[in-house]
Parts: structure tokens; C-alpha cells; sequence
């Protein structure tokens, strides 16, 4: 994306904070790569499982944490590419003339169709501000979710929609590796393009959109950037997961639990941060799985959603604006109380 | 065609209740409620619960139904929303939270199976040979009454016109001594109400079911949308047309489909008229 504002190019991706925190991230890495020797398989499942949703969360974070636009769709877009996927690869399938593809031709082309499909019916709405891009955004969701119950040409399976599909590769540590793989590089992708100039100017849009309008600066081109980088990463999670799970279906795609999960992952983790939704997709994964013994069904989203609203109401910047809050505590002790600088 | 017609005009009026409710509280607040439907759903089984499961009387529980969910819509607005009123990424979502656990909360306590709420007002009535229930016809009557009640109460009184002028112009009306607080406070109540009355409603057209606060949240969107935001006039004729449409889907094509065209229609105005029909 180049955009000219008086003679400079605005970077896209910066390379310098890479280099900043570069030990950082490869910590992490190798913290969670060599974590399959050491941890039992069924917390690894979760730990895919929690992979998975900050795919999503991240996906979220890139377009609605950045700009504002809250999307109530997402699931849209996942939904699309696993179906897509989820319809093309599917063996033996319930028509004779069904066509069967190998799975490194249909992951691409569910993504491709996320990326299509969004920008055929999301980027006409994301002309409309505020609240009526949410609402939108749902109603496309809905639409899709009642397209998919309706079962055209019983493509799609209906209610109890597509199962027995092909699995991308088998094992519990195979599977975990190209989950932590696919994660990190996408939150490291994102992040280097959201501590560059771009990603300042879709903060800036959170903030004020007029005053970035009114600079010189199309808005709807920051926007409709942030939007394909969002769908892509939503059309990649959701294409991976279909294949992880090795089903698809409008209960588990399109539920509003699923949602709630996505936008709960990236708010208590901290919205318009990347990292935020890290943190935040392995605490929700986890909180459920930890909880799944103790409470049965609705008393364990109903516990963890009340967490969220908390959450929300007391910190809405989440896990991330929490500890900058102690470390500045923590400067402030050092330096002996608050000193302010001489007027000069 | 008379199912149709008569159908749809419950379902119309119904669903304007609810759209009313939405639309003045984004008219006075300028924020969304997502929570909204969920009061619908709250009323709904409350009213059945103190009426059937209790044995209270009839007009005690339609009472308790009414004050609980105008009762949840202050708790909202002042728990949830008056803190963050500048910022509405934090109100949709917390608003949308707390829908999400008023539905838990419905399955913790009655299942997820479909329950059967008494009609009303029992009987049936001969329309042209088709025959309607009291009860459809009952909830009619109710139902316009409060939309006409409503927009006498915002033409007349004092507090209607307060409303109206906050959503003008909102400077311009805490100049002029209006207590933006008070007034929001006030709306909150009433849009409650309002959504209490279309749950009591709603129980005994339909059923309960957990998931039934979904249908409703998403119309009253396309409603205010094809309407425009923040008009009453605007919402009762976006009311009649979405739940017209989905009548007519309802009873002529496919059960499945209920609500995909009345969300065409509002993506359709998004693109072309984004302000609505009686937006401004």
C-alpha cells in the first residue's frame, strides 16, 4: 500500500521494530515450540485449539481494534473459507458429479473466496460508519448462517452440515507445530505492519476519522487495507481449522458463542495491539477448558462472560493496558514518587 | 393472503415496540443497545414464570414482566453504559456481552427446550372466514396503543420534547438547561418497558426459547436502518415493511429463508440510502 502525503512514502511494514524486540518474539518461539515434550497431549489440543482462536482474534483486532469499525461478521469470513474448503475437498461426496480437489488446491482457493467474498459484500458496508457497519456486518452473518441451514442444491449439508473431510496431517505435535507456525507468523506479520506508518494512520482513524480525512489521506483505502489483511488472516484460520477439526457446521461456525469468543479473546487481551489477542485467545481457551470439569454448559460461558464484561468495564484495554499500568507504577516507585519537569 | 395480512401486522407491530425502544435510545444517547432483544426475551420468561410457575395473577405478572425489564435497561445503562457514553466500541461490546449472559442465564434456569405460554386473552374470532385468535388480536390493540401513546408522550409532554431537542442537538440542549443524565435515564426505562410489553407479547404469538432474543435484534437493525436511525415515524414504517417480508417468506416460500430478504432490503438501503427514509 503506498500513499503519497507530501513527497513521502508512508512505510507499510517496520522493520526497525523487529530488530527492537526481536528477542522477545524469538523467546516465545522457542519457549512454545519445544513445549510438545514436555506437556501431556490433551493440553496440547487445547493449546491448537487456543492457536486457532487468536488467528481469529488477531484477525478481528487487525480491522475492528485498529480501526473502530466493529465487526459483528467475522464468522462470515471464516465461514466462507471453511465451507469452501470444506465443499471442495470433501471425499465420496453425496453427488456423483461432486468434484473432489487435493487440499493444497482448496485451502488457497477457501482463502481466495474469504478475500473475494469479504470484499464483495463487506467493503460496499465499511463506506457506512459507526454503528451501522456493526449492524451490517451481523446481518451478513445471519444471511449466511440461514443460507447455509437452507442447504442449496444440498451442497452444504444443512443443519448438521459437512463431516469426514480430509485432515491436513495427523498427530497431536504435527498438528500443533503448524498451528503455532501459521500463529506466529501471522502475529508477527501484523505487527510489523501495525508499528508502521499505515498502522498509525488506522489508530488515527479510531480517533478522529475526519481530522485523517482532511489531512489528505483517503480513509477508505487504510480501511479496505486493513480489511484484506483482516479477511486473509480470517480466510487462512478458517480454512486450517476446518481441516483441523475435519468438520464444519452453521451450529459451531456461525453460533453466536463463537463470536462472543473471538471478540472477548482480543478485549481482555487488549484491542488494537497484536499481542493483546495472544494473551487473550490462550486465557479464554483455557478458562474454558479448566472450567469444562467444575461447570456444566451455559454456567461456563455464563462465568467467563461476566469475567469479560469486567474486564471490559474496569480495564477496556485489556491484559495489555493493565501491565502497562503496572510498569508505570513500578517507574514511577523507582524514580520516588512523580516528579515533573522544570517549567522552563 | 388474510394469514398473511393479519400475521404480519402482529409481527409488524411487535417488532416496532421493540425498534422503538432501540432507536430512541441511539436518538437520545447516541449509542447502541445490543442488550436490547435480550429484554424482550427476559420479560417474556419472566411473565411466564410468575404466571405459571408461581400462579400469580395475570395483570401482577405482565406488571412484574414490565418494571423487571425496565428495571434491567436502567441497570445497563447505569452499571454498563453511562461511564463509557464517548465511547461506543467498549458499549457495543459490552452491551452484546451482556445479551449473550441473559441468554446463559435463561438456560441455566429453564433449558433450552420450547416452552408454551397461555394466550392472553383466549377465544377465537371469525375475520372474513379466517379465523383469528383474541389473543393476536389483543396484542394488536396493546401494541398500537403504546406506539401511539409514545409518540403523543414525545410531541406533548415536557420530557418527550426534552428528548427530541437532546437528539437534535445535543449542546445546544444542556445549554437550555436539560439534564442530559435525567433524560437518558428516562429513555433507558421506557425503551425497557416498551421491549417488556413485546416480550409478553412475543411469548404467547410464539414461544420462549433461549435463542428467540436473535430474530428480533437483527430486525429491529434492518427496521432502523430502512427507517432511518433515530425517527419514530421512520421505525413504525420500516417495522411494517421487515415484518411484512418476513410473513410473507414465512408463510409462501421457505420457513428457512425467515429474515434473509428483509436483510437484503437493508443492505440494498445502506448502499443507496444510507440515512434511511426518514433520517436526516
Amino acid at each position: 500500500m503506498v500513499s503519497k502525503y507530501k513527497g513521502n512514502e508512508l512505510t507499510v511494514i517496520n522493520w526497525m521494530a523487529s530488530i527492537k524486540s526481536f528477542r522477545w518474539w524469538i523467546i516465545a518461539i522457542a519457549v512454545m515450540f519445544v513445549l510438545p515434550f514436555f506437556v501431556p497431549s490433551n493440553i496440547l489440543r487445547t493449546c491448537i485449539m487456543a492457536n486457532f482462536m487468536v488467528i481469529f482474534a488477531i484477525s478481528w483486532d487487525m480491522m475492528s481494534g485498529y480501526t473502530g469499525y466493529v465487526s459483528f461478521g467475522h464468522p462470515f469470513l471464516i465461514g466462507i473459507a471453511g465451507y469452501v474448503t470444506a465443499m471442495l475437498s470433501r471425499q465420496g461426496g453425496f453427488q456423483p458429479e461432486h468434484i473432489v480437489l487435493p487440499l493444497y488446491a482448496t485451502v488457497p482457493l477457501g482463502i481466495a473466496a474469504a478475500v473475494g467474498g469479504g470484499m464483495l459484500f463487506f467493503m460496499p458496508s465499511m463506506r457506512t460508519r459507526g454503528p451501522y457497519f456493526s449492524l451490517v456486518s451481523l446481518a451478513f452473518l445471519m444471511i449466511l448462517d440461514r443460507i447455509m441451514i437452507a442447504d442449496p442444491g444440498g451442497m452444504t449439508g444443512g443443519d448438521r452440515g459437512l463431516s469426514s473431510l480430509p485432515y491436513m496431517i495427523s498427530g497431536v505435535a504435527p498438528n500443533y507445530w503448524l498451528s503455532l507456525g501459521l500463529m506466529f507468523a501471522i502475529a508477527i506479520g501484523l505487527w510489523l505492519v501495525t508499528k508502521s506508518d499505515v498502522g498509525h494512520v488506522l489508530k488515527a482513524i479510531h480517533m478522529d476519522e475526519d481530522v485523517v480525512e482532511s489531512s489528505g489521506l483517503s480513509t477508505y483505502r487504510f480501511k479496505r487495507f486493513a480489511f484484506i489483511l483482516s479477511a486473509l488472516t480470517a480466510g487462512i484460520g478458517g480454512a486450517f481449522y476446518v481441516h483441523y477439526l475435519g468438520s464444519i457446521s452453521p451450529r459451531g461456525a456461525f453460533s453466536y458463542t463463537f463470536l462472543l469468543n473471538i471478540i472477548i479473546s482480543t478485549v481482555i487481551g487488549g484491542m488494537g495491539t497484536i499481542i493483546g489477542p495472544i494473551f487473550g485467545g490462550y486465557f479464554i481457551t483455557f478458562i474454558v477448558e479448566t472450567l469444562r470439569p467444575f461447570l456444566e454448559g451455559a454456567w461456563r460461558f455464563l462465568t467467563y462472560s461476566l469475567v469479560a464484561i469486567a474486564i471490559v468495564y474496569f480495564q477496556p484495554r485489556g491484559f495489555v493496558g493493565i501491565a502497562q499500568d503496572i510498569s508505570a507504577w513500578f517507574r514511577v516507585k523507582r524514580r520516588g514518587g512523580i516528579q515533573y519537569d522544570q517549567a522552563t | 393472503m388474510l394469514a398473511i395480512a393479519i400475521n404480519g401486522a402482529l409481527l409488524s407491530s411487535l417488532y416496532a415496540l421493540i425498534a422503538l425502544g432501540f432507536t430512541m435510545i441511539y436518538g437520545v444517547g447516541r449509542v447502541l443497545n445490543l442488550a436490547h432483544a435480550g429484554y424482550v426475551m427476559v420479560a417474556g420468561y419472566i411473565y411466564y414464570f410468575t404466571w405459571q410457575e408461581m400462579g400469580l395473577s395475570m395483570g401482577l405478572s405482565m406488571f412484574i414482566a414490565i418494571a423487571a425489564s425496565a428495571g434491567l435497561a436502567l441497570a445497563t445503562y447505569t452499571g454498563l453504559v453511562r461511564r463509557y457514553l464517548n465511547n461506543p466500541t467498549v458499549v457495543y461490546v459490552s452491551t452484546f456481552i451482556l445479551a449473550l449472559v441473559m441468554d446463559y442465564l435463561i438456560v441455566v434456569f429453564f433449558h433450552t427446550e420450547t416452552i408454551n405460554v397461555w394466550p392472553v386473552v383466549v377465544g377465537v374470532t371469525k375475520v372474513f372466514g379466517y379465523s383469528v385468535s383474541n389473543n393476536m388480536i389483543a396484542s394488536l390493540i396493546v401494541s398500537w396503543v403504546c406506539i401511539v401513546g409514545l409518540m403523543l408522550f414525545v410531541r406533548r409532554t415536557h420530557l418527550g420534547r426534552a428528548m427530541r431537542a437532546l437528539a437534535m442537538d445535543r449542546k445546544g440542549a444542556i445549554v437550555s438547561g436539560i439534564n442530559p443524565d435525567r433524560v437518558n435515564l428516562m429513555t433507558w426505562a421506557i425503551s425497557g418497558a416498551l421491549a417488556g410489553v413485546a416480550g409478553i407479547f412475543f411469548g404467547s404469538y410464539t414461544y420462549l426459547i433461549p435463542e428467540m432474543w436473535h430474530m428480533p435484534l437483527v430486525m429491529s437493525f434492518a427496521i432502523v436502518v430502512i427507517g432511518g436511525l433515530g425517527s419514530i415515524e421512520g421505525t413504525i414504517i420500516g417495522a411494517h415493511i421487515v415484518g411484512y417480508m418476513q410473513t410473507t417468506t414465512q408463510l409462501a416460500i421457505d420457513e428457512r429463508l425467515r429474515g434473509v430478504f428483509a436483510l437484503a432490503i437493508m443492505i440494498v438501503m445502506l448502499i443507496f440510502r444510507p440515512k434511511g427514509l426518514f433520517g436526516k
